[in-house]
């Protein structure tokens, strides 16, 4: 609260410093000596309320001890032999004659002298007799005694009666309570048993006062200059002093004090049974410290007290000390203070001087401070800056008007810039006409995918707007998916942008228009590269290949019809041929059986091409079963080889089987293993010429059956190696050579392996040879369901 | 045991197969039978008890499985031995045949007449 408004107010450094030292110095300060003053204080108040305690104690003991010895002073004087004999000679007097009897008054006459110098001596307000019965026979004070049974009138002094009794019972000294008579003083009766030869004749009594004390009130010791002992009794609301004290020597018996009255409170404690000390105003309306009690015994209350001023006399010279050394600190702090804020403000002062004149204009002025602290520091820096800026005005002079030279140059190269600009634009739309024009689908993505440029071919193919595809991600707007399973078929154009080259659509791609239309397309994709081979762009054209689908699809199913009509022809020629062969019909010549067989084999070859077309309609249709069972791999194998024998042992190949021992049995479809097997095999043997050799090798790798074949035959050249797979191919080299081929089989076998979930690649080299690989996966060929099987 | 006194009947709707295969049993000294379409076939099956059939499928009017199951139904025909002739070695045909109690099946063309014959031969325990 405080910190904020210290923070917001505007204040100059030394009122701020000034204000801040009081306030971190004053508080402990004032703190400290409020602490200090307070615990001497309560030491001082605890320590006097103690000698006041001790003072009241000395008092009490030494009341009990006056009164006590009253009492024995008492007791002797009942035992004095003229005490006995005056006794017995009133009571005599008073039971013969009555007080006002001239016998009674002879023997009065007779004994009033002694006993009223008893009476003085001891300085009893009376001294009397009452007889056994309880007659008052003789009393000092009264002339005549006036006969007052105290027995049996029990109003006419009570406090004498109780005691009366009490002594002629128990035959002991006893002491009533001290009553405080109105307008008068104290009074109390010791009464004391008389006895004549062991036979108890009367009680001496004496009345007695409490004068007898005021010498042990009046004792000061250890009260100081104020201290006082007062003595007080109560009668119903009153409380009256029944000593002289100090501060009123005549206030016995006259000074008093109303009970509830906001004077005298530790009388008032006193006599209302209270033990205890405490700061006060006494009867005189005076601030005191008092200890205050009650004394049972006499119904008296006492207050021992002294001044409280007195009592913290050491304390408030404390105080007041403590004050004058708070000053002269206080004086110091701001002292000290007002230097140092002006030790720091000064130089500050001097430094905003010098940055006013800067700031002006005169950038030569200086700062010359010389505290040799953080200030001297702040005025190098400024200083340094005052240079650097010196130095940079003059820079920026220097730039300034190389800018305005510069500014001029720019000027010209703009309106060259302007003009080859309006080239490029004429180019662009050169461009764009042209691109436009092209009637296929082309659009072109940057290197993260978006789409930059988007023709009008490929508006209409896929049925999105110039605007809805450009600046889009090309896989946001252009859904390309596979016919067969629905995912996405988009890929090839980012393989394009990652790997830098030309990536074809695969061949079920489908383009799903925006009307969801789905057409097939064909397309590619070619990465741009700026000079440093870096992807800038890619170019993607594409096709609606609709109608050339359907061409391909009626192309199929023609040639599955007319190889379909082929076969029964061909199945006819061939048995009749078989039976004229087998001379089922009559025996045939040399010749006649040459020809027959030549006309057989041609049949034959006609067969094969007619299967292997079948084939490949059925894999292009997709309608070719896969059927894994657990087969022998080895045994599938050594059969089709000897399926191979006789050409063979025609053109004397070397045939080396390499077959690895530990071959699990695995799941293969047998009728597709046979293809694959007998596609490989036979074309190694018809493509090596005579006395070649063919290696056959079958083992495990890794999750797979490898199957190797190596021939040393006529290889396959180079250039033609990438079509090596392609349907109808068949390699330059081995046309002239006389051997017969499809140029369907290795076609076949491609899609069978990789349906089936295999791989295969080859490597060959002209005139030394080709080594077919191909896996099958030991988890076994993958199941595909069709309605028609291949033909091997 | 001769192929005097057995009988073989061939249906098949090309008559130049039918014919092939006619004469290659007939020279094998079998007694042959020939229907054009299933619905010749059965009654001839019918009519003359023959210890083989050898059945095309794809056949016009009744074709090959028609009279597959029609033939089922007989009290004789329930038994009878069917070998199954198809240019289209058709997977599906081929294993509904076989539910029917066809003992092979060939595809023409794959196979010489003198398999056939000796295919035959074996059913039907000639040496």
């Amino acid at each position: 609260m405080f910190l904020k408004y210290f923070k917001k107010v505007r204040l100059n450094l030394t009122t701020k410093f000034v204000v801040l030292f009081l306030t971190i110095s004053l508080v402990p300060l004032i703190i400290a000596v409020y602490i200090s003053y307070d615990s001497s204080r309560k030491v001082l108040e605890e320590k006097a309320a103690y000698q006041l305690y001790q003072i009241s104690d000395n008092k009490v003991y030494q009341i009990d001890k006056y009164f006590s010895e009253a009492k024995k002073a008492v007791a002797v004087l009942a035992r004095m032999p003229s005490t006995i004999s005056s006794m017995e000679k009133f009571n005599q007097a008073f039971q013969e004659h009555q007080t006002n009897s001239l016998e009674y008054l002879v023997i009065d006459k007779e004994l009033r002298a002694i006993l009223l110098y008893f009476q003085e001596a001891s300085k009893y307000d009376d001294l009397f007799f009452i007889s056994p019965e309880g007659n008052l026979t003789f009393s000092t004070v009264q002339k005549h005694a006036s006969g007052i049974n105290y027995l049996t009138d029990l109003k006419a002094n009570p406090d004498l009666t109780a005691i009366l009794k009490s002594t002629i019972a128990l035959l002991e000294t006893k002491i009533s309570t001290f009553k405080l008579i109105k307008g008068d003083k104290i009074r109390a009766y010791i009464t004391s048993p008389v006895s004549n030869e062991g036979k108890f004749i009367g009680v001496i009594g004496v009345q007695i006062n409490n004068e007898g004390i005021y010498d042990v009130i009046k004792d000061y010791t250890g009260l100081g200059k104020t201290g006082e002992i007062v003595l007080v009794a109560r009668l119903e609301d009153q409380i009256t002093l029944v000593a002289p004290s100090r501060h009123d020597p005549e206030g016995a018996f006259e000074t008093s004090v109303e009970l509830g009255s906001n004077h005298g409170i530790a009388l008032q404690k006193a006599v209302q049974r209270e033990k205890s000390w405490g700061i006060t105003t006494d009867y005189k309306g005076e601030k005191v410290l008092a200890t205050w009690r009650y004394l049972p015994n006499y119904q008296w209350g006492l207050v021992v007290k002294m001044n409280a001023d007195e009592i913290l006399k050491t304390a408030n010279e404390l105080k007041d000390r403590l004050a004058v050394v708070g000053t002269i600190l206080l004086i110091m702090i701001i002292l000290i203070t007002v230097l140092m804020a002006r030790s720091v403000s000064g130089p500050i002062k001097k430094l905003t001087k010098v940055a006013a004149t800067i700031s002006k204009g005169n950038l030569l002025a200086r700062a010359r401070i010389n505290t040799k602290d953080e200030i001297e520091e702040l005025a190098n820096s400024f200083n340094q800056m005052t240079d650097n800026l010196l130095k940079t005005q003059s820079r920026l002079k220097e730039k300034s008007e190389q800018l305005a030279i510069n500014l001029g140059q720019i000027e010209i190269q703009n309106k060259e810039l302007e003009q080859e600009k309006n080239k490029v634009s004429q180019e662009k739309d050169k461009l764009n006409a042209i691109l436009y024009g092209i009637g296929d689908g082309v659009f072109v993505v940057d290197p993260d995918y978006k789409i930059m440029i988007f023709n009008q071919e490929a508006e209409i193919i896929s049925g999105i707007t110039y605007k809805e595809a450009t600046g889009k991600r090309y896989d946001h707007v252009l859904n390309f998916i596979s016919e067969k399973n629905g995912k996405s078929n988009g890929k090839f154009i980012r393989e394009a942008i990652n790997s830098g080259e030309i990536r074809e659509t695969s061949f079920d791609t489908v383009l799903v228009k925006k009307d969801n239309e789905k057409i097939p397309v064909a397309g590619s994709a070619a990465p741009l590269k700026d000079s440093d081979g870096n992807v800038i762009s890619c170019v993607v054209v594409f096709r609606d290949v609709s109608k050339e689908r359907e061409i391909d699809q009626a192309k199929t199913e023609f040639v599955s019809l007319a190889s379909h009509q082929l076969r029964t022809p061909l199945s006819t020629v061939s048995w009749y041929a078989e039976m004229l062969l087998d001379e089922d019909v009559g025996k045939i010549n040399k010749d006649q059986k040459k020809y027959l067989q030549a006309l057989y084999d041609a049949n034959h070859r006609m067969v094969e091409l007619v299967n292997a077309l079948l084939n490949v309609s059925r894999i292009e249709l997709g309608t070719f079963a896969i059927d894994p069972e657990p087969i022998k791999f080895l045994e599938i194998a050594d059969s089709v080889i000897k399926e191979q024998t006789q050409q063979i042992k025609e053109k004397g190949l070397k045939i080396e089987k390499n077959y690895a021992i530990d071959l699990p049995i695995i799941n293969a479809d047998p009728r597709l293993l046979r293809i694959i097997l007998q596609n490989l095999i036979s074309n190694a043997v018809k493509y090596t010429p005579e006395k070649g050799s063919i290696t056959i090798e079958i083992s495990k790798k890794d999750s797979d059956i490898l199957v190797k074949v190596k021939d040393t035959g006529y290889g396959i050249p180079k250039s033609q190696q990438s079509k090596i797979f392609n349907k109808l191919f068949r390699a330059d080299n081995v046309l002239n050579k006389d051997c017969d081929g499809t140029g369907l089989g290795l076609y076949i076998v491609k899609s069978v392996v990789e349906q089936s979930g295999g791989k295969i690649w080859f490597e060959s080299e002209e005139n030394e040879g080709t080594t077919f690989f191909t896996t099958i996966p030991l988890i076994g060929m993958k199941k595909k369901k069709g309605v028609k099987v291949l033909a091997s | 045991m001769s192929t005097q006194n057995k009988k073989v009947l061939i249906v098949e709707d090309e008559t130049s197969l039918r014919q092939a295969i006619f004469d290659k049993f007939e020279r094998e000294g079998f007694q042959t039978f020939q229907g054009k379409d299933g619905e010749e076939g059965l009654n001839i099956a019918l009519k003359e008890h023959p210890d083989i059939i050898l059945l095309d499928i794809i056949m016009p009017q009744v074709d090959g499985l028609t009279m597959l199951k029609t033939l089922r139904k007989d009290e004789w025909g329930k038994n009878a031995q069917v070998l199954l002739l198809t240019n289209l070695n058709d997977a599906e045909y081929v294993a509904t045949a076989m539910e029917s109690g066809v003992f092979d099946f060939l595809v023409k063309s794959d196979w010489k007449l003198d398999d056939l014959v000796v295919r035959v031969k074996e059913k039907l325990g000639i040496v």
